[in-house]
């Protein structure tokens, strides 16, 4: 596995991101959690909403690559590659997830989530309601919403790294310029370019 | 803070997100304005200490409420949210949006309906 370095960052993840720190640099393979099974410790999400976004997933990966691939993770700025598996979607699921923006949204939640899991070691307490969809809080293991960001999440089917990187400058922006005085984290996952942009806002 | 509403409302949520996206359009609906109800509930309960809690549930109270297309009720909602002194900078933010798109909604509905009484009519009729 080629290794990039990331760094830990303070109030973000202290101990546990220099767990993923010292791994990384130690040559061995980081594996994204599964998933299929991220409701087991994301407790904002159900099981039912774990595999239907698992499935998205699924399907919106299977159109570009075949299972598994490195996923590139970078955390304001810092990055690092991770193992991703997923089961090849049948038919079936591909039919199911026939709307190619749902899938995108969708599959974006699952892969956001466990990137954020495995470079943070934060995990969604509950969903952030949205008019369109849902954001999520994410915190470390024992804190309240007192103490979350929310984690606004974008997907992008096919555009290059580029692309990925105007989304995410857009959704910094966006939480920069309004009156809000939550700290938040975006993350925006391109599923051809295999990659994953997380950025801190701090407001 | 009510853990139990506080939990009910996302399972509500959840739940309603998964009808619609098997296309049960009435059915998401219904749970959308259960979890509403749940998530307003839990607003009441949060302690004054906790006021970034408090903006999180407001905000999804009315947003729920947005999503079951219960505009009126949504609308008082947010109302009284805004009208309260202590509640955070980001949580105003989202419930102006929120008003917003509620508004838009509304007007795009309103002239929807007129629109579809004009065709109704026979030509004639129209340009009466």
């Amino acid at each position: 596995v080629r290794v990039v370095y990331i760094k830990a960052r303070g109030e973000f993840a202290k101990t546990n991101s220099q767990d993923v720190t010292s791994q990384a640099m130690n040559g061995a393979t980081l594996n994204l959690p599964r998933l299929d099974e991220l409701h087991l410790r994301h407790l904002g999400l159900t099981e039912a909403l774990s595999r239907s976004y698992a499935e998205a997933a699924a399907v919106s990966l299977a159109r570009h690559h075949t299972s598994p691939i490195l996923l590139m993770i970078t955390v304001d700025g810092k990055a690092l590659e991770a193992q991703l598996t997923w089961q090849e979607p049948d038919q079936r699921m591909i039919a199911a997830w026939n709307n190619r923006d749902d899938a995108t949204r969708d599959g974006a939640y699952a892969v956001s989530l466990a990137s954020t899991e495995l470079t943070l070691h934060m995990t969604a307490i509950r969903r952030a309601e949205t008019r369109t969809g849902a954001d999520y809080y994410v915190a470390a293991q024992g804190s309240s919403l007192e103490h979350a960001f929310r984690l606004e999440i974008s997907g992008i089917d096919s555009g290059d790294q580029s692309a990925i990187r105007r989304r995410l400058n857009i959704k910094v922006t966006q939480a920069r310029e309004g009156e809000s005085n939550l700290p938040a984290l975006a993350a925006v996952v391109g599923f051809l370019s295999r990659i994953v942009l997380i950025e801190r806002v701090l407001t | 803070m009510s853990e139990n509403s506080h939990s009910r409302a996302e399972e509500l949520a959840a739940a309603a997100e998964m009808q619609m996206k098997y296309g049960n359009k009435e059915a998401a609906r219904q749970l959308y304005g259960q979890a509403g109800a749940a998530e307003a509930e839990a607003v009441v309960q949060v302690a004054a200490s906790e006021s970034r809690t408090r903006g999180i549930l407001s905000v999804s109270a009315v947003s729920l409420y947005f999503k079951a297309e219960l505009f009126d009720v949504a609308e008082r909602l947010a109302f009284t949210y805004l009208s309260g002194e202590d509640l955070p900078g980001f949580a105003r933010e989202q419930l102006r949006d929120t008003l917003q798109a509620l508004w838009e909604e509304r007007e795009l509905r309103s002239k929807a309906v007129a629109l579809h009484r004009i065709q109704s009519k026979s030509p004639s009729e129209a340009w009466i």
